[in-house]
């Protein structure tokens, strides 16, 4: 299999800024692992980049983060990347998770018919808060981490050899232990406030396509 | 036409719904931001969303009776 990711990580606005900062961790992790990463970042996260590296690397991995919607993602400046209809052909064989809003419910769908291997990502809006004084030490935001951890931990999981459905039920055990702290009398009150968001986001994360398929 | 687009929202829920989710977000922090698809949100700009029964005011109102109801059922506890 070959041991290359592909990461889109767009930087334009707060929302981007905060998942541009989280991908390092996953980034870090993937050259651990001697895989080779390409990383298309702020500029670089543009449809004809993205479609001439899928063409000549072939990745088996691919992680897109960016604003969406049911049938298409973004990456720079909100300009799209992939559209159902359009090019999702190009995710085909391959294993994709997409932190983006409400993709799952119809391009995640239609990614799988066209071919692709397994999809993860959410049927609703994907939320993440974080406190204000934290917007330029994106990886210190106490809040932030509840969301964005076990977010990455789906490709953590990956990246470590497991499986689509390994890697969605790390990702939603880890999910639903910060909620449970969330809602504990050992959580802050601020925490206490944001649990129903990260909530959703459990409830809204789906795995579609080949749950055994992995990328080592 | 915008008006009678937030009358018509509103009508989707009952005002005790409305109120209650308000009273929720209200007591939020004023000092965090909730980034919801491709815009952000503090505090005062949710709570006017659920006043007037605009999107974003509607989707936060669905999430937190989603929310309310699976509490209501145990599905907290559940795996």
């Amino acid at each position: 299999m070959n041991r290359v990711i592909i990461i889109t990580r767009p930087f334009y606005d707060a929302a981007t800024k905060f998942l541009f900062h989280w991908c390092r961790l996953v980034i870090d992790e993937a050259k651990e692992k001697h895989f080779k990463i390409l990383d298309l970042k702020e500029d670089k996260a543009n449809k004809t980049v993205l479609e001439s590296y899928i063409k000549k690397h072939n990745p088996a991995l691919v992680f897109l983060n960016g604003h969406g919607g049911p049938n298409l993602i973004t990456g720079q400046n909100h300009k799209v990347l992939i559209e159902s209809g359009v090019n999702d052909h190009i995710l085909s064989k391959k294993i994709i998770y997409a932190r983006s809003c409400n993709i799952a419910s119809f391009l995640g769908p239609t990614s799988i018919k066209r071919g692709a291997r397994a999809f993860i990502g959410y049927t609703r809006k994907f939320y993440f808060a974080w406190a204000n004084i934290s917007t330029s030490r994106p990886l210190t935001d106490s809040m932030a981490t509840l969301f964005l951890n076990p977010s990455n931990m789906v490709m953590v999981a990956l990246i470590k050899g497991q499986s689509a459905q390994e890697a969605y039920d790390k990702s939603q055990k880890i999910m639903r232990e910060n909620h449970l702290h969330m809602i504990s009398s050992n959580a802050s009150f601020e925490e206490n406030q944001y649990a129903p968001f990260l909530w959703s986001n459990l409830k809204s994360q789906i795995l579609l396509g080949d749950k055994s398929a992995r990328i080592v | 036409m915008k008006n009678k687009k937030v009358v018509k929202n509103n009508q989707k829920y009952s005002k005790v719904a409305r109120d209650l989710v308000y009273e929720r977000i209200f007591i939020l922090p004023n000092d965090y931001t909730l980034s919801i698809g491709a815009d952000e949100y503090d505090k005062e700009e949710l709570l006017k969303g659920i006043k007037e029964g605009n999107e974003i005011g509607n989707e936060i109102i669905d999430l937190q009776l989603d929310y309310l109801r699976d509490m209501a059922a145990g599905a907290f506890y559940n795996e």
